[in-house]
């Protein structure tokens, strides 16, 4: 008796699909990283060089007024909301500083004054001579 | 006013000498001493009267000072047109020359007021001087200052300075006390007092070049200080 042939067995085996094999991040390129990737890297450094950036700022500001920020000066009471203008702040801002400017010296002119000084010393010498050489108070009857 | 007698003194004399010229020679002797008298009188009210204007434009006298040594030039002026008027009036010789001596004996306008009151002149003028320059001390010690703030080496121009006031501090002494001892002087103890004087002299001179030399230096310390800072002035 023969064996029915199987109806099956001519089918084809089923395709069974290798299972999608993820790859570990250090083993992904750079050309497949997500964009999401960048994104993230791009806007973490432009934090970085923004906080560097004010850092620096900051900085410079303290050593061109050589005091601590009107910010920094204000009263720890006071409420943002409430928080004095730079004017009004107790530090004195850097335009308000009463240095002294370099005229702020004061008398009389130098070469003014000492020209009446010559004048003063020349009247010396002229009375000295005058009294040097009074003309005699000898009797000269005739 | 005070020449008009003098003036019309000569005139009378001249023309009595012009009449009496070929008459009289004791005459013309008097005419001669009369017309001299003249001159000679002159001469000294017309330096009192420049004098007397020197005091009045001193600086540094008291008004009392001023009012003082006014009045004794005034004084010896009137005198001498007095003793020009008696000249005048003389009719012989022998009176004539006893006034015309008068003007040297009694008055000493050349001898002791002239070279008195130049010298308190010269004394008033040292002292403006010295006070002029004083004033400017405070602001030179200004500048010196602002300099040392600029880090210049200033050690020149501190002693430059302290030198000038050095000479400031003698001159106003030395003038001081020849002004002093000049006041004094009265026609009165003349000749003993010639020395005296005389004395003041040298005062005066020593004076005189101390200021030169703080003169020098103060102009010294200003170029010093205006090649360092821009706002000397």
């Amino acid at each position: 008796m023969d064996i029915p042939e199987n109806p099956f067995d001519n089918l084809e085996q089923p395709v069974v699909e290798q299972p999608i094999m993820l790859e570990s991040p250090a083993e992904v390129s750079p050309h497949k990283r997500p964009i999401l990737h960048k994104i993230l890297y791009a806007t973490g450094g432009l934090v970085v060089i923004a906080v560097l950036g004010v850092a620096m700022y900051s900085y410079n500001q303290q050593q061109k007024t050589g005091s601590t920020p009107a910010v920094a000066s204000a009263s720890p009471t006071t409420t943002p909301t409430t928080s004095p203008s730079p004017v009004a702040s107790p530090t004195p801002s850097p335009t308000t500083s009463p240095t002294p400017s370099p005229t702020a010296v004061t008398g009389p002119n130098i070469d003014q004054t000492m020209q009446s000084v010559d004048t003063a010393l020349s009247n010396v010498d002229n009375s000295t001579t005058s009294a040097d050489s009074a003309p005699s108070d000898t009797d000269t009857t005739p | 006013m005070k020449h008009i007698i003098p003036i019309l003194t000569a005139g009378v004399l001249l023309t009595n000498a012009s009449f009496a010229l070929a008459a009289d020679p004791e005459a013309t002797h008097l005419a001669t001493i009369q017309a001299r008298g003249v001159t000679d009188i002159t001469a000294r009210t017309t330096a009192i009267s420049g004098l007397v204007n020197e005091v009045a434009s001193a600086k540094k006298l008291s008004d009392t000072q001023k009012s003082t040594l006014t009045a004794e030039l005034k004084t010896e002026s009137i005198a001498l047109q007095t003793l020009g008027a008696a000249l005048a009036a003389d009719t012989t010789v022998a009176t004539a020359k006893t006034d015309f001596q008068r003007i040297f004996t009694e008055h000493y306008i050349f001898a002791l007021y002239l070279p008195k009151m130049k010298r308190i002149t010269s004394t008033d003028s040292e002292l403006d001087a010295a006070a002029k320059i004083t004033s400017l001390v405070p602001k030179l010690e200004d500048y010196i200052s602002k300099a040392n703030d600029k880090k210049v080496d200033v050690t020149t121009m501190t002693t430059t300075l302290t030198e000038a006031q050095s000479k400031i501090t003698e001159a106003t002494t030395l003038a001081t006390t020849a002004s002093a001892t000049l006041l004094t002087i009265t026609p009165a103890d003349y000749p003993a007092n010639k020395t005296t004087l005389e004395g003041t002299r040298a005062n005066i001179k020593t004076a005189r070049a101390d200021l030169e030399v703080a003169r020098k230096d103060i102009r010294s310390l200003e170029t010093m200080l205006k090649a360092v800072l821009t706002s000397v002035e």
